[in-house]
């Protein structure tokens, strides 16, 4: 099992094991989001995005899952920047992909990809030699560097790149599931 | 002394402690600070009573033989599964209600086996402590009610705090626009001293304990009684009550106390955010809801 796959692993044990504190959130979110009504996206978007996105996250690390679609459709509805939206996107992959629809993930987390303006491939078979292609390009740039120095690099800091790594953290675990033989180099392909 | 004590035992002593302390008392604490260390502790929980031992604890308080009081220590005993907190309630209750009296023409106690039965056929746990409740005078049942809405725990400055405000302006407001009955029979009568002396009768019935560590923090004797003080609010005003609680701890926290409690605040003014009409209110309540759920999300 590849590593990204076993820190997603983790990641999620260690929400569950915080299920208990998410019900809670998901309360106050429910609240907050009840106060404000529909109305609210007028009355104070920063709040009202905030409320849906995590309230959303909070719903469906607590296994409400009615409410959790209705605050993601919200916030998906609305005019507002991908960046804005990315929470509640991060939360609706997720969600697919917690539903076993590993092909849906890849769908979505692509489209978040393209709408981050980041270059992604198409969800389909591709032939060996493109995959070795892309191989050689990236051991190319990684060249002779240890593991530590990769490690070392300094931090992203373009909010966008960030979110599209995140997104490609999905995309990567969901592709696993879908094909159990795919190999490192599949990686690759997402640039 | 003992707290500290135990904090010294080395780790071959065999020592003895006896422990009938709240899961909060400092002793409690340390106890179980010790267990994550090398000492070996071993805890041996006390069960309920036996009937023979409700016999004893009853022939003994009233100074009487066991085949004395067996009949008595039957019922006790029925009602309240040997529960020694509630076997003192019910004794309590028997004497309030004048079903246990001391006969001074004999020197003796005295009871009517059916009397009793009579009445605790009718009575539970709960109905035994809120008739206890109502009993009390209606300054304390006002202050036990504030103090049930707070938790089982809970600060008695901020009980002081409520209490103050409820008897003023904003209580005589909601009682002129018959939002709530008024908390106090007689406003002018509930100054600060006779808090106190609520407290303090509060504390001499076994209904809430004082923290040892600390003399603003209160707990109730067990929450069976936080949940009888909680009912003795009707239930068409307790959303209406529980809000105004937590506008007036809003209003009177400082800001570094209104966020450690800020949790039982959001709590308890949801409890009537559908009165909010006003949409500024309305907005700030959505986002201390925010603030909550950010911040319980992140613990």
């Amino acid at each position: 099992m590849y590593s990204s796959d076993n820190r997603l692993i983790s990641y999620h044990k260690l929400k569950a094991s915080k299920n208990a504190a998410f019900d809670s959130a998901a309360v106050y979110f429910k609240a907050g989001y009840k106060l404000l009504g529909p109305s609210g996206w007028g009355i104070d978007q920063q709040t009202m995005l905030t409320l849906c996105s995590q309230g959303a996250n909070a719903c469906f690390l607590s296994g409400d899952l009615d409410t959790m679609n209705k605050l993601l459709a919200e916030v998906l509805s609305q005019d507002i920047s991908i960046q804005d939206k990315f929470v509640a996107y991060e939360v609706n992959c997720l969600a697919i992909y917690a539903a076993g629809d590993f092909m849906g993930a890849i769908d979505t987390a692509i489209d978040v990809r393209r709408q981050l303006g980041l270059s992604t491939f198409k969800n389909k078979p591709v032939n060996t030699l493109i995959i070795i292609k892309e191989f050689i390009k990236t051991k190319r740039t990684v060249g002779s560097r240890t593991a530590e120095e990769i490690a070392n690099l300094p931090d992203l800091t373009d909010e966008r790149v960030v979110m599209g790594q995140r997104m490609l953290e999905l995309l990567f675990t969901s592709s696993i599931d879908v094909s159990k033989n795919l190999k490192l180099e599949d990686l690759c392909l997402v640039k | 002394m003992l707290v500290s004590s135990l904090a010294y035992i080395p780790p071959d002593t065999h020592s003895c402690v006896f422990r009938l302390i709240h899961r909060t008392h400092p002793l409690a604490l340390q106890i179980r600070e010790k267990e994550q260390t090398d000492i070996d502790l071993m805890s041996i929980e006390i069960g309920n009573l036996t009937l023979e031992n409700v016999t004893s604890l009853i022939a003994e308080a009233l100074d009487m033989d066991d085949d004395t009081v067996k009949n008595l220590a039957t019922i006790v005993h029925k009602k309240t599964s040997g529960n020694a907190f509630f076997v003192l309630m019910f004794l309590r209750s028997l004497h309030d209600e004048e079903l246990l009296t001391y006969n001074f023409g004999i020197m003796k106690w005295t009871w009517d086996d059916d009397t009793v039965n009579a009445m605790l056929a009718t009575e539970n746990v709960a109905t035994v402590l809120i008739n206890k409740l109502k009993r009390l005078n209606t300054r304390t049942q006002n202050v036990v009610k504030v103090a049930s809405c707070l938790g089982a725990k809970f600060s008695l400055s901020a009980v002081a705090a409520i209490t103050d405000n409820l008897r003023t302006s904003e209580l005589r407001r909601l009682s002129s626009i018959e939002q709530m009955p008024p908390l106090t029979e007689d406003e002018d009568d509930n100054t600060t001293s006779n808090l106190g002396s609520s407290l303090h009768e509060l504390q001499g019935e076994g209904l809430w304990e004082v923290e040892s560590g600390d003399a603003d923090i209160c707990h109730f004797g067990h929450d069976k009684i936080q949940t009888a003080a909680f009912e003795l609010i009707p239930l068409s005003k307790r959303d209406t009550f529980r809000g105004k609680i937590g506008n007036i701890l809003l209003e009177k926290l400082d800001p570094d106390k209104l966020e450690s409690s800020l949790f039982e605040v959001v709590s308890l003014r949801n409890c009537s955010m559908g009165n909010i009409t006003d949409e500024d209110e309305r907005t700030e309540l959505a986002k201390m809801n925010l603030r909550a759920g950010m911040k319980v999300s992140n613990s």
